[in-house]
């Protein structure tokens, strides 16, 4: 038994605060109607674009140096591709 | 008849003398529109007399005011992929055909600002894909030098409409050469700008890396000053750059001697037709009398453009329309059965055939197990292309061959071969994968039909291509002929 080592990861997922969404303008406040803080951008319509928000960019870096980890000075978003919803 | 009217810097002089109003020049256009739509079928929807002349009587109201925009009551069309709010919004596709976005892009409320007038929305391949304006769900769209041939495409409706005179220019889009093909097939003048240089928010997508909004117009001094409404950094576009606007007066009044002008000899390959090439090597032969320099260059992955383009437009594309899914807006399947079905049939009947052709290259290309050896690689050899201009560009200014293979070919005869209608593409691809502004000029006639030339310049350098566009236009006449008056 003793040549098993255990490894252990944590995926933590941490809702940040900001006023809107990471990609989107649209409002992030707690507890409003359903469907009532989705935008044109949010639903994805035709035309629109995602932009990023800067304020969780900050809030990541803020992160990552307060646990001393070594924050990437460059990064890249790549599309996933599904054709099943992912929720 | 008024030849000044063909232009927007004409139809401006006459606001501006007084000699005519934004109303009367909407009501030219309306008029023109309808008596060429049988003919040409160059608009899938106008915005109805009463909005356009509405607008119009704003423009000429503004004036009088004494604010007139750069394009104060100038009647204009966009091509249909471009939304405008409250008004149907197609992509030349069934998929949207009843589509009324609540926003509008960014170059429609430019172009707004400055007082252009809307008159209609210019006919496309769907979802910008293709090359004869033969894929659109509202039927081709059609050449006006010669009704039985295509206008070229994606752009073809946009194309049509400037050539037949309805309009001074229109908004048309470019992701593999969809402005400067059909403005070489259909006589007139059009614009690639920069990537990055024109806001892209509004403009349904088709390819992003590739995507750019330009302009199609009767001349190049017409494109600049449309083009200068239209660019400029948007916040709500994280690829549109932050750049100054570029000196069209000062590019406008540069001479071209002096210029250096590169002929790439892979565009003028075994696929170019001999009254084209005869067209473009006379043009370049005016250049060197006028006092540019015209030197060889070589491009040599030219051969791979092509190829790596049909890799990368098609899965990108295959990402951007999997939104098309029935649940949100556009077609929705009657009476879906579950949501598998409901994303099958939406789709299914929503696209026509050259859309679900690129969807599924796209798809296969982005795959597990053929990522690498397709979309990944096409990417390397995008960055070896890019690599070539940059390598010219260090010994010429611009670059010049011929826009398109052939002249506009007749409906219908390459609709047998996807492969065939790729090739149309061959010589203005390459530009769209490295992100370089290019400008589409006639130059001459084979055959009896239009033949384009087409210039390249380096990144954010479309002064360039103003300089040796119009330059080229004040010593030829190929830009002032208009086609025989359309059949009703």
């Amino acid at each position: 038994m003793s040549q098993w080592e255990t490894v252990i990861g944590l995926e933590v997922h941490v809702q940040l605060q900001t006023a809107s969404k990471i990609f989107s303008g649209a409002s992030t406040a707690y507890g409003a109607e359903p469907n009532s803080q989705a935008c044109a951008i949010d639903l994805g319509m035709p035309g629109t674009l995602p932009v990023m928000n800067a304020g969780a960019v900050e809030m990541a870096i803020r992160f990552g140096l307060a646990i001393g980890a070594t924050v990437a000075q460059h990064s890249v978003f790549a599309r996933k591709n599904y054709f099943y919803p992912d929720l | 008849m008024s030849a000044h009217l063909d232009t927007v810097c004409g139809q401006l002089a006459a606001l501006a003398s007084g000699s005519t109003s934004a109303r009367a020049l909407a009501e030219r256009a309306l008029e023109r529109a309808a008596h060429a739509q049988n003919a040409l079928n160059a608009l899938i929807s106008s915005v109805g007399a009463q909005h356009a002349l509405e607008a119009a009587d704003a423009a000429d109201y503004n004036r009088k005011a004494g604010r007139a925009g750069a394009l104060e009551g100038i009647p204009y069309a966009h091509k249909d992929l471009f939304c405008t709010a409250g008004h149907p919004t197609t992509c030349g596709s069934a998929m949207l055909e009843h589509f009324v976005p609540p926003y509008s892009a960014t170059i429609h409320e430019r172009i707004g600002a400055a007082g252009g007038v809307l008159i209609g929305k210019a006919n496309m391949d769907e979802f910008a894909m293709g090359s004869s304006n033969e894929h659109s769900h509202f039927g081709p769209a059609h050449n006006p030098w010669d009704v039985s041939r295509v206008p070229g495409g994606s752009s073809g409706g946009s194309a049509a409409l400037v050539a037949a005179r309805v309009v001074p220019f229109a908004t048309a889009s470019d992701t593999g050469g969809s402005i400067r093909q059909p403005a070489a097939l259909c006589g007139v003048s059009g614009i690639k700008p920069t990537y990055g240089r024109v806001s892209r928010w509004g403009m349904v997508a088709y390819a992003s890396s590739l995507d750019q909004a330009g302009v199609i117009a009767t001349t190049v001094e017409d494109c600049a000053r449309v083009l200068d409404v239209m660019s400029g950094f948007d916040p709500r576009d994280a690829t549109s750059a932050d750049r100054p606007k570029v000196d069209v007066d000062g590019a406008l009044a540069r001479p071209l001697a002096g210029l250096r002008i590169g002929r790439p000899r892979e565009w003028f390959g075994a696929g170019i037709e001999d009254g084209v090439a005869a067209a473009v090597e006379a043009a370049l032969a005016e250049y060197a009398r006028q006092g540019a320099t015209v030197v060889d260059v070589e491009l040599p992955s030219s051969p791979y453009a092509i190829p790596a383009y049909y890799v990368i437009a098609p899965a990108e594309a295959s990402s951007n329309l999997s939104r098309f899914d029935g649940v949100r807006y556009g077609h929705r399947c009657a009476d879906p059965k579950d949501l598998a079905d409901l994303y099958k049939r939406s789709r299914a009947e929503g696209f026509g055939h050259e859309v679900q052709r690129r969807i599924l290259t796209g798809t296969y290309a982005l795959s597990t197990g053929y990522y690498d050896a397709y979309y990944l690689r096409a990417q390397k050899v995008r960055r070896l292309i890019a690599d070539d201009y940059a390598r010219v560009f260090a010994q010429v200014d611009v670059l010049a061959g011929p826009t398109s293979p052939t002249v506009a070919f007749k409906l219908g005869e390459k609709l047998s071969d996807p492969l065939a209608l790729y090739l149309a593409d061959i010589n203005t691809v390459g530009v769209n994968l490295a992100g370089l502004p290019a400008l589409s000029v006639p130059c001459g006639f084979s055959q009896g039909l239009p033949v384009g030339l087409q210039l390249v310049a380096p990144h954010w350098r479309e002064d360039l291509l103003y300089t040796a566009g119009h330059g080229y236009q004040l010593v030829s006449e190929w830009h002032r002929a208009a086609p025989p008056a359309t059949p009703q």
